[in-house]
C-alpha cells in the first residue's frame, strides 16, 4: 500500500457506515413477539461489534448495491426509512441480483442464530450439546405390533430357500 | 515407534475395512503396517464440544472435504456429478462422522441379475458373508431389535435407539398405512458397550461423536489391532504402488507428515482407500506392464461407480418435535419398498430411513434454500413454523453399475502432495430416477399420514455422495473384475481390495456394515490360503 494515503475511514464515516450496516441487518431480521421475544439482529453485539474487514467482506456487495441503484432519496436516507421501505428497496435489488441478497441473508441468518441470546429466546440451552447431552423418553415398543404380525418380507437366496 | 524389518501386510487407508482386516490379520503374528494419510481424530474438539457446533459444521467440520479443505483432504471435482463426495480423511475413515445406520444387505441383494435381470450376481451371498456381519456386529455393537420381518433372523448386541417425537409420529405413519417399519440397526452404544460410554443424545453425529458413543473404528477395531501388534502411522499418505516385472506388488511410495517420499516394501499390500481412493491410487500407480493403471487389465478400475441417490422428505408438523435431540440419523427404517415390484416401473427398491431435524442455524438455512423461511417482516412466523417441526424420511434408492460412472485422474487439480486429484463423472440413470420418484411419492404419503400440513422434496439430495462403491468390483471373470472373489487382484497376486469398491451391486441400504463384512471375510480368506495365497 501507498505510503501517506491513510484510507480508513474518519469517525464520522465508520459511525455512517455501521448505522447503515446495522439498518440492513435489522431489515433482514427485525425484532418480533412471533415466538417469544426475539430481538432484531442490530441488536445483537455479534453484528454491533462486527469487524469491519468482516463486514464489507460480507455485506458491501449489498450496501454497494443500495447506495448505487436506488433512487438518491432513498440513498442518502435507507437508514432513517422505516423497515416496510427498507425492505421494498432490497426486494427491488433482489429480481436482479439474488445471489447478493441471498449470500447477505444466509450469512445474517449464520450470525443470528448463533447468537447465544437469540438461542436463550427461542427457549433452548445455550451451551454446547457434550457432555450434558438431551434426554429422550423410551419409546413404546408396543407401536411395532402391527409389523410383528407380518410375515416375512425378505426374498431368501435363490437356491438356499430350504436352508431357512 | 516405526520397525525397519521387513513389511509382511501393508494395509493403505485407516477407515471402516482397513481397521477391520488389519484387526484380524493381527492374530497371524504377521507384521501388519497401515498408512494412513490423516490423523487420530480428537473427540475433544468435535463441534458437539462447542456451542457454535453448527457453525463449524458449515466450515472446518463439514462432511465434504471440498469445503473443509484439510491439509489430509484431497480434492475432488465433482463439476460432473450432480451429487458431491462425502468423507472424513483420518483414523476411522468415514465411520468418524457417519451417521452409524448399520443395515446389513439382503439374501436377494447378491442376487439381483438372477432374480430381476438387472447388475449382476455377486460371486458369494448372504449366506456365506453371514459369520462375518454378525462377527463384525460383535466388534461394533449394534443397537436394534431381533425379530425384523424384512431380514433373515440375526442378533443385536444393545436395545434401539428411542424414537424420540419424531420417531413415534413417523411409526404411526407407517402404521396407519399397514406398512413395514423397524428401529434402526444403528452402530450406536445404547448402552455401555465394550468401555465405550452410552449415547447422550448430542443430535451431530455427523461431525463426530464427542461422547464416545458411535462406533467408530478409531474407538472400536484400532485399539484392538494396535494391541494385537499392528502399527499404524499416520499423517502417510500414498502415492503409488510399486510393481516388478512378474506383476507383483513390492511396496508403496508414500509421503509423511513433512512431505518427504519414503518406501516401503511389502510381501502383501491391501487397499483400503474407499470408493473414491482406491481407484485414484490404482490409476495413479502406472507402469510398463500397467500402463492404464495397477490391476486394470479388465479396464473397470473407475468404472462402474455407484451411489445411493437419496430422496430428501420433510414433513411439517404443527407441534414441536425436540426434532434436534437424538442422533440425527437413526431411528427407525421401512423397507416395505425394497423388493422388486414390476408394477411400480423400475428394478429393485429402496429403504425409507427416518431423520430428525436440525438446530437454529441450519433449520434457517435450509428454510432459505427451500423457501420456507423468509427474510424481512416475515422472518420470525416463517421461522417458527418451520424450526423443531420437521420429521423427514429418506428414500435410499439403489443405484445401478452403469460403466459411464466413472472415477478418473483429474488432469489439474493435485492435492497438498502434489498427486493427481480423482474427478467424477456421474449421471443418475433412469432407474435410479424413476425410483427416487416412487420413494419421494411414499415418503410424502407417511408423512401426511402422520399429519404432517407441509412435505418439502429434494431430490437428489447433492450433499450426499457418502457412500462410494464398485470402481473396483470383484467377481470370478478377470474380463468383468477387478478383484477375484475373495478380494484379491486377478492381474497382480499379491493385491488386495477391501474397501466398497468391490462392490458388484449397491443395494438399498447404507453400505458399511457389507463393507465391514467383506473385509473379515477375505482375511479369513487370506489365513486359509496362506500357504498358497499367491497361486
Ligand atoms: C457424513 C457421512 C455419513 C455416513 N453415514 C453412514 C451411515 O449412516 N451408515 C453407513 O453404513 N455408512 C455411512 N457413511 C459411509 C461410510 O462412512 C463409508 O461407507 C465407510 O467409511 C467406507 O469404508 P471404506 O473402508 O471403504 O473407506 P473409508 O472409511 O472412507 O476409509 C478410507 C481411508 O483411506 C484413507 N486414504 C485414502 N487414500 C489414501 C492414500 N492415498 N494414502 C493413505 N491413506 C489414504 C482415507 O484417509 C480414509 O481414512 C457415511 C459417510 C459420511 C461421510
Ligand atoms: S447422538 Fe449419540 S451417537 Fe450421536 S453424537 Fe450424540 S452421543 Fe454420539
Amino acid at each position: 500500500m501507498a505510503k501517506g494515503h491513510d484510507k480508513r475511514p474518519s469517525k464520522r464515516e465508520a459511525d455512517t457506515e455501521r448505522g447503515l450496516l446495522l439498518s440492513l441487518v435489522e431489515t433482514l431480521i427485525p425484532s418480533s413477539n412471533a415466538n417469544g421475544a426475539m430481538p432484531a439482529a442490530s441488536q445483537l453485539t455479534e453484528f454491533r461489534e462486527i469487524p469491519s474487514e468482516e463486514a464489507r467482506l460480507v455485506y458491501g456487495p449489498l450496501l454497494d448495491l443500495i447506495l448505487t441503484r436506488t433512487p438518491q432519496e432513498a440513498r442518502q436516507s435507507f437508514a432513517s426509512l422505516d423497515l416496510d421501505a427498507r425492505e421494498e428497496i432490497i426486494r427491488g435489488l433482489g429480481a436482479d441480483h439474488p445471489e447478493v441478497i441471498g449470500g447477505a441473508v444466509s450469512q445474517t441468518l449464520i450470525r443470528y442464530y448463533g447468537a447465544e441470546a437469540v438461542v436463550e429466546a427461542l427457549g433452548l440451552e445455550a451451551r454446547p450439546a457434550h457432555p450434558g447431552g438431551y434426554a429422550l423418553a423410551e419409546t413404546n415398543w408396543a407401536m411395532l405390533g402391527p409389523v410383528k404380525a407380518m410375515e416375512p418380507i425378505y426374498k431368501p437366496t435363490p437356491g438356499r430357500e430350504e436352508e431357512g | 515407534m516405526t520397525r525397519a524389518d521387513p513389511i509382511d501386510v501393508l494395509i493403505v487407508g485407516a477407515g471402516a475395512s482397513g481397521a477391520a482386516i488389519a484387526w484380524s490379520l493381527a492374530e497371524t503374528g504377521m507384521r501388519i503396517v497401515c498408512l494412513e494419510q490423516g490423523d487420530w481424530p480428537n473427540p475433544s474438539e468435535y463441534p458437539s464440544t462447542q456451542r457454535e457446533s453448527e457453525i463449524l459444521q458449515l466450515g472446518p467440520h463439514s462432511y465434504n472435504p471440498n469445503t473443509r479443505r484439510r491439509r489430509e483432504d484431497y480434492p475432488i471435482n465433482v463439476s460432473d456429478s450432480p451429487i458431491s463426495i462425502a468423507n472424513y480423511n483420518g483414523v476411522g475413515g468415514g465411520t468418524v462422522l457417519y451417521a452409524g445406520h448399520f443395515p446389513r444387505f439382503h439374501p436377494s441383494d447378491f442376487r439381483t441379475k438372477t432374480l430381476d435381470g438387472v447388475g449382476d450376481d455377486w460371486p458369494l451371498d448372504y449366506e456365506k458373508l453371514e459369520p462375518f456381519y454378525a462377527e463384525n456386529d460383535r466388534m461394533v455393537g449394534v443397537a436394534g431389535l431381533a425379530g425384523d420381518p424384512a431380514y433373515p433372523p440375526k442378533e443385536v448386541q444393545l436395545p434401539p435407539v428411542p424414537l424420540g417425537r419424531v420417531g413415534e409420529k413417523l411409526a404411526n405413519g407407517f402404521n396407519q398405512l399397514g406398512w413395514h417399519w423397524w428401529p434402526s440397526d444403528s452402530a450406536i452404544a445404547t448402552r455401555p458397550y465394550q468401555g465405550r460410554d452410552q449415547c447422550v443424545n448430542l443430535g451431530p453425529c455427523m461431525s463426530g461423536c464427542s461422547q464416545g458413543a458411535k462406533s467408530s473404528t478409531d474407538l472400536t477395531y484400532w485399539p484392538a489391532a494396535e494391541r494385537a501388534g499392528v502399527e499404524l502411522r499416520t499423517r502417510s499418505r500414498v502415492r503409488e504402488i510399486l510393481v516388478d516385472d512378474q506383476d507383483r506388488a513390492t511396496g508403496v511410495i508414500y509421503y509423511d507428515a513433512e512431505g518427504n517420499e519414503n518406501r516401503a516394501s511389502a510381501e502383501i499390500v491391501i487397499l483400503a482407500c474407499n470408493g473414491i481412493g482406491t481407484p485414484r491410487l490404482l490409476l495413479n500407480s502406472k507402469s510398463a506392464h500397467f500402463p492404464s493403471g495397477l490391476a486394470n487389465r479388465s479396464g473397470l478400475v473407475g468404472k462402474n461407480l455407484m451411489h445411493h441417490p437419496y430422496a430428501y422428505v420433510q414433513g411439517v408438523f404443527d407441534d414441536p418435535l425436540d426434532s434436534y435431540k437424538g442422533p440425527i440419523g437413526c431411528a427407525l427404517w421401512s423397507q416395505e419398498f425394497y423388493e422388486t415390484d414390476s408394477s411400480r416401473g423400475f428394478h429393485r427398491g429402496y429403504t425409507l430411513q427416518s431423520s430428525r431435524g436440525f438446530g437454529p442455524v441450519t433449520t434457517a438455512l435450509m428454510g432459505l434454500g427451500n423457501g420456507r423461511v423468509g427474510w424481512g417482516a416475515k422472518h420470525h412466523d416463517t421461522f417458527g413454523a418451520y424450526f423443531n417441526r420437521v420429521a423427514a424420511l429418506s428414500a435410499i434408492c439403489e443405484d445401478l453399475p452403469e460403466l459411464h460412472n466413472t472415477v478418473t485422474l483429474d488432469p489439474e487439480l493435485v492435492d497438498s502432495d502434489g498427486i493427481p486429484a480423482p474427478k467424477i463423472n456421474y449421471t443418475l440413470g433412469e432407474n435410479s430416477r424413476r425410483m427416487l420418484g416412487h420413494g419421494a411419492e411414499r415418503a410424502s404419503d407417511v408423512l401426511r399420514e402422520a399429519g404432517a400440513r407441509d412435505i418439502i422434496v429434494q431430490s437428489p439430495l447433492p450433499n450426499a455422495g457418502w457412500h462410494q462403491l464398485g470402481t473396483a468390483r470383484m467377481g470370478v471373470d478377470p474380463e468383468d473384475s477387478v478383484v477375484n472373489e475373495w478380494g484379491r487382484s486377478h492381474d497382480v497376486k499379491n493385491l488386495f481390495v477391501v474397501d466398497g469398491s468391490i462392490f458388484v451391486t449397491a443395494a438399498g441400504v447404507n453400505p458399511t456394515p457389507t463393507i465391514q463384512a467383506l473385509a473379515l471375510y477375505i482375511a479369513d480368506q487370506i489365513k486359509t490360503r496362506l500357504a498358497n495365497l499367491f497361486d
